[in-house]
This record gives C-alpha cells, structure tokens and sequence, in this order.
C-alpha cells in the first residue's frame, strides 16, 4: 500500500483511497477508542465518527505520521463521546448470566488459538486493566492508551492530546503508578511474575 | 540517600520509553542501582507498561469504510448539466417576460385618460373595470353642461327632481349636449385605441417554444445529473 498516494488521491475527494486507509487503520483506531471509553458499541460510534471527521478534513492533513493524525481524530472523538455521556449519563446493558455475571464476549470466546481456561483468564484479566483504565482520569487515560496501548511517542501523543510535552511525561508516569496501584485488587489474575513481585510487596 | 519524589517517577518513567536526555540517563541509572526505592518504582512502571502492551488488539467488529452518504459527497456536476439549467433557467425568464410584456400591453390600453370613450362614447369596453371609472366623469361632463341654478336646484332635492328641474333639463339644446360629447369621445376613442393597436404583443407560438424549451433543458438537465449520479455510485460499490 503506497500510503502518500491514497493520502493524496483522498485529498482529491477519491472516496475509495480513503477506504482503503480506513481498512489499513481501523483496528488502530478501534482499540484505541475501546481502551479510552471502555465500551465495544461507543467504541465502535467514535471510530467511525473518527473516519467521518478525518475524511471531511483530509486536506487540513499536512505530512507527518498519517497513523498519529487519525488517533488524534479518533481521541478527539472519544473526549465528544464522555463529555457526551458526562450530560447525559446512561447504564450500560450488559447481558448477564442467571449468577448476575457478565456473559463473555462472544469475539474472545471465538479465538481458537487458546485453550478455555487461558481464554477465561486472559479475559478476566483484560476487563481488570480496563476497569483500572476507566477508573483514570479522562487526560491520564488518553495518555497512557497512546503511549502504551499504541506504542506512540512523546512527541506523537504531544501533538494528539495537544498538550505540552512535560505535561505527557508527568500524565503517563501518574497513569502508570495509579494503575499498578489498582492492579493490586487483581492480583490473582496477574501473569506469575508480577504476581511474586506484588506478593513480595507486602 | 532521599525518598524519591514525583519527579524521580516522572524521570522513570520516561528512562522506562527511552525518552531521557541521555546525559539525565546516565545519572538516573546509577542512582537506580544504589537505590531499592527507585528500583521497586521503576518495577511498578515497567509492570503497568508491559501489562498494557500485553492487552489483546482487538479487531474491529466490522468495516469503517465510508458511503458516498456518509462522508457528504455527491456525484460530480457534468458540465451538461450545467448548460441544460442554465438554458432551463434563460427559457424560463423569457417566458415570463412575454408574459409580462403582454400584460403591460393591455394596461396601457386601459389609461384613465381614455376612459371616457367606453363609458359614454359607446366605444369598444376593452377591460372591465375601466367602465366604472368612465361613468362618472361622462356624468360630469353632462353635468358641466346644466346651469348652474339647475344644479343648485336639484343639489337640493336630489332624491326627486322637480318639474322646473325636468322642464330646464328639457330645453336644453341636446345639441349643444352631445355634439361635443360625441366629438370628445370621438377623438378621446382613437387616442385609446392607438396605443393598443400598435403596441406589439408576443405571439401565442413564441410563448409555446420557450415554454417547451424550458421544459426540455430542465428534463435533460435532470436526467443528465441523475445519469452521473449512477455512475458515481456504481463506481463506489465496486
């Protein structure tokens, strides 16, 4: 994929170069929306929200990381999506067993490479971090999903929150120790090296 | 050796991202190895770090691709498409402005000035409301006409005119009454005539040509853009 040239075409008002940045990217952007807001279906709303917005303003896209410039529209997104909720708050329907507990995900009980038992842990222990991801505060939370879930850099999360460097580097090393501290609560579901470490601790 | 303060996390955080100035690395580092505080904190940040790259990327539950609808683009305006309206739009001015002309036309004809030729003169009514307006200035051409004692006279009485009233009225010279009426509106009548017989209306099949061509530019302007819209779809489902 000769990224440049669909970037250009797009901003020629070619629909189908856009689409096919859009199938490059999704998933970036999917995950990114679903760690910061926490939930699969406005997750899904904001992502393609971030498309909608990203293509109306392709030509305002001047170089640079192509994938940076979509997690920002995609953040931005997200931020409209908790001020959203903020006004008008709303419970979640999740579908529940007759025990009151949370049916898994049908998508993760369809992954094939994990034994049944693996699929439940690692589950248990993904809706753990996001429970302590959600408990963050909506600043800290973007920071860390960019710099860690997407592996950006300073810089890149800098420039996609809009916020000083410094202000990302004392955000990021906040999130981390808040969520180590909640992380704690967990401790049963950690991977076994973590769990010494924080056994250890005590 | 002091208890490490935030800006120490701070500092381990970004050695932990590799994003210290390296100089700021070096001295980090060798405080790290002399100090277990640091070293707990650094573990703790290097734990929720991996613990976070390690969370499972989910695949997006289904394209995010855009529909022409979606991202508010319409199929490109063919340049025919443009001729066809604006010719639409030209034939249907001019339509309306034949019609408008014609209009004018007869209100010219129907001028105050000319209207005492249709009410008394017995001339051709060409409109309508231009009668009632005629009457009363025939009337009061008559009315010049009487004495003045007479009109004094049946100003008082008006409801029922007196015999001496009658027998004034009768004696006048009819003459002197409706010659020159007559000749008034005599000539009155060929100057309202005049205008109406020379001005130039719009004819019936020049009306009908713009009103057809109008019509045609605009269902070829029409089907010209519904054309491009198929193929602009077409093009986007492929």
């Amino acid at each position: 994929m000769n990224e440049s040239a669909l970037i250009q075409d797009a901003q020629r008002g070619d629909l189908e170069a856009f689409n096919r940045l859009v199938l490059a990217y999704q998933d970036a952007l999917y995950n990114t929306a679903l760690r910061i807001l926490g939930d699969e279906d406005q997750a899904a709303d904001a992502t393609q929200e971030a498309f909608i917005s990203a293509f109306r303003a392709i030509n305002s896209y001047r170089g640079g990381s192509f994938k940076a410039w979509l997690l920002r529209t995609v953040t931005n997104a997200c931020y409209d999506e908790l001020r959203r909720q903020k006004r008008r708050p709303s419970t979640p329907l999740e579908p529940e067993t007759e025990d009151d507990e949370e049916i898994e995900s049908p998508r993760w009980l369809a992954d094939g490479a994990m034994t049944p038992e693996q699929r439940a842990e690692t589950a248990e222990l993904e809706r753990a971090i996001q429970e302590c991801l959600n408990a963050l505060p909506t600043d800290f939370r973007a920071v860390v999903v960019l710099a860690d879930v997407q592996g950006m850099d300073y810089a890149e999360v800098a420039a996609i929150v809009r916020t000083p460097l410094g202000t990302v580097k004392s955000r990021l090393a906040r999130a981390r120790l808040r969520l180590r501290e909640c992380l704690q609560a967990f401790v049963e579901l950690l991977p076994a090296a973590f769990r010494l470490e924080s056994e250890a601790a005590l | 050796m002091t208890s490490p303060s935030f800006r120490d996390v701070e500092q381990l955080s970004a050695l932990l991202d590799g994003q210290l100035h390296p100089q700021e690395a070096v001295r980090l580092q060798e405080r790290l190895a002399a100090d277990a505080e640091l070293q707990a904190i650094y573990r703790q940040l290097s734990q929720s770090r991996t613990l976070l790259r390690q969370m499972p990327v989910r695949r997006a539950p289904r394209n995010f691709t855009l529909t022409p609808q979606m991202a508010g683009v319409r199929a490109p305006v063919p340049r025919s498409f443009s001729f066809f309206r604006l010719a639409s739009a030209f034939a249907s001015l001019l339509l309306v402005l034949t019609f408008a002309l014609n209009g004018l036309g007869g209100l010219t004809a129907a001028t105050p000035d000319s209207a005492p030729a249709y009410g008394v003169g017995g001339g051709p009514m060409l409109e309508a409301p231009a009668a009632p307006e005629a009457l009363p200035q025939a009337a009061g051409t008559q009315e010049a006409l009487v004495p003045q004692a007479t009109v004094a006279a049946s100003t008082d009485d008006s409801a029922a005119p007196t015999e001496e009233t009658m027998r004034s009225m009768a004696a006048l010279p009819t003459e002197t009454v409706e010659q020159p009426l007559a000749k008034t509106t005599g000539e009155e009548h060929r100057v309202a005539q005049t205008p109406a017989s020379q001005s130039w209306q719009v004819p019936g099949w020049l009306q009908a040509a713009l009103l057809v061509t109008a019509l045609l530019m605009a269902v070829s302007a029409w089907f010209v853009q519904r054309q491009a819209q198929a193929d602009f779809e077409r093009k986007n489902k492929r």
